[in-house]
C-alpha cells in the first residue's frame, strides 16, 4: 500500500523520490491546494477502488492520514 | 420521482425555459422549475413539471429550495441556468439630455439577474453535487451578446461573465465528474425577444442572419439535450445562432 500511495502522491504533486517523506503533509507541499486535493482524492479512489465520503476527503491531508483512512476502509 | 434523473431549470415556467423544461421532461427527467412568476407557475402541469417560486437572486430562497429538492427527490443531476432578462441601454445616450449616462441601478440590476443569479444557483447546486458525490451537468444559458452587442453594456457584460464562469467551473468541477457548458443563443423567437425588439428590428436581424430567420426555442432546447447526452462536452460555449455574427 505504501508504494502505491507514494506513486499517487508523486503523480498528483509532481514530486521526486527525494521529496517524498514519511511525514509529508499538505502544509509542506505548495502545490497541494483545494483543487489538487481533489485530484489526489480521485486518484486514490481509482488506485484503491474505494469511495471516500466528505469527512474522509477532508481528513486526507498527510501520508499518515491517507494510510489511516485506507486501512479503515479495509485496504491492506 | 425516485430512480429518475432530476433537472432544475431556472426561469422555467415560461418562454425558452419552459421549452427546455418540457424537452427534458420528454427525455425522461424529473424536472423542477424555478420561477419568480406565481402566475406562470400556476399554469404548469404539476405532474410533468414541479414548480418552485424562487427569486434566483435571493440566497436564502435558492438554498432553501435546493435543500428541499434534495430532501424530496434525492439528487440533482442537471441544472440549466436559464433565468435572465434581455435589456438594452446605451452607455451614453446623447438624446437623453437629463441623464445621458447609462443608469447605474439598471446596470447593477441586470448584472444581478443575468450574472449573479447564475453564480448563486450554480454554486449552491454544485456544492450539493460535490458533497453528495453526484456526477452532474450544469448548463448556463449565455447569449450571442456576450461577444459585445452595441446598446447592451449590462447584458453583454453579464453574459460574457457567464461564459467565463462556465470555463472556470468546467476546470474546477471536472475532477468531481461534473460537466459545465454554456449555450449562446442568437436571436430566438421568444416573448422576451418580441418585447425587446420592434418588428422592424427583428426583420433587420433576420436579414443579417445567414439562415434568414430567428431561431426557435426548441432549437435551443435540443442543444441543451445534446450537451446532456454527450459525456465528453465540458467547458464549451455552444452557439445556436443561425450563423449570425455581431
Amino acid at each position: 500500500m505504501e508504494d502505491r500511495i507514494n506513486t499517487v502522491l508523486k503523480e498528483v504533486f509532481d514530486l521526486t523520490d527525494a521529496e517524498l517523506a514519511q511525514d509529508l503533509s499538505r502544509d509542506k507541499i505548495s502545490k497541494w491546494d483545494s483543487l489538487t486535493h481533489m485530484d489526489l482524492v480521485v486518484s486514490l479512489e481509482r488506485e484503491f477502488n474505494v469511495n471516500f465520503d466528505i469527512e474522509e476527503i477532508i481528513a486526507l491531508d498527510s501520508i499518515g492520514s491517507i494510510r489511516y483512512v485506507l486501512k479503515a476502509k479495509g485496504v491492506s | 420521482m425516485q430512480d429518475k434523473r432530476h433537472a432544475i431549470v431556472t426561469g422555467g415556467a415560461g418562454g425558452l425555459g419552459l421549452c427546455i423544461a418540457n424537452t427534458l421532461a420528454d427525455a425522461g427527467f424529473g424536472v423542477v422549475v424555478f420561477d419568480i412568476s406565481e402566475e406562470r407557475l400556476a399554469l404548469l402541469d404539476g405532474k410533468r413539471l414541479v414548480g418552485y417560486h424562487v427569486d434566483v437572486t435571493n440566497e436564502i430562497e435558492v438554498t432553501s429550495a435546493v435543500e428541499e429538492i434534495i430532501d424530496r427527490f434525492g439528487t440533482i443531476n442537471v441544472l440549466v441556468n436559464n433565468a435572465g432578462t434581455i435589456y438594452s441601454e446605451p452607455l451614453i445616450n446623447i438624446m437623453n439630455r437629463g441623464q445621458p449616462r447609462h443608469n447605474f441601478n439598471t446596470f447593477k440590476q441586470n448584472i444581478e439577474i443575468n450574472l449573479t443569479a447564475v453564480f448563486l444557483v450554480g454554486s449552491v447546486v454544485a456544492e450539493k453535487m460535490v458533497l453528495n458525490r453526484t456526477p452532474g451537468i450544469i448548463i448556463n444559458i449565455s447569449s450571442i451578446s456576450a461577444g459585445g452587442n452595441a446598446g447592451q453594456t449590462a447584458y453583454s457584460a453579464a453574459k460574457a461573465g457567464v461564459e467565463a464562469m462556465t470555463r472556470v467551473w468546467s476546470k474546477e468541477l471536472g475532477v468531481f465528474g461534473i460537466r459545465v457548458a454554456a449555450i449562446a443563443p442568437g436571436f430566438i423567437d421568444t416573448e422576451s425577444t418580441r418585447k425587446a425588439l420592434t418588428e422592424q428590428k427583428r426583420k433587420e436581424i433576420c436579414g443579417r442572419t445567414p439562415l434568414r430567420r430567428l431561431g426557435r426555442e426548441v432549437e435551443v432546447a435540443k442543444a441543451v439535450l445534446a450537451i446532456i447526452e454527450n459525456d465528453f462536452i465540458s467547458g464549451a460555449i455552444i452557439p445556436v445562432n443561425g450563423g449570425m455574427v455581431l
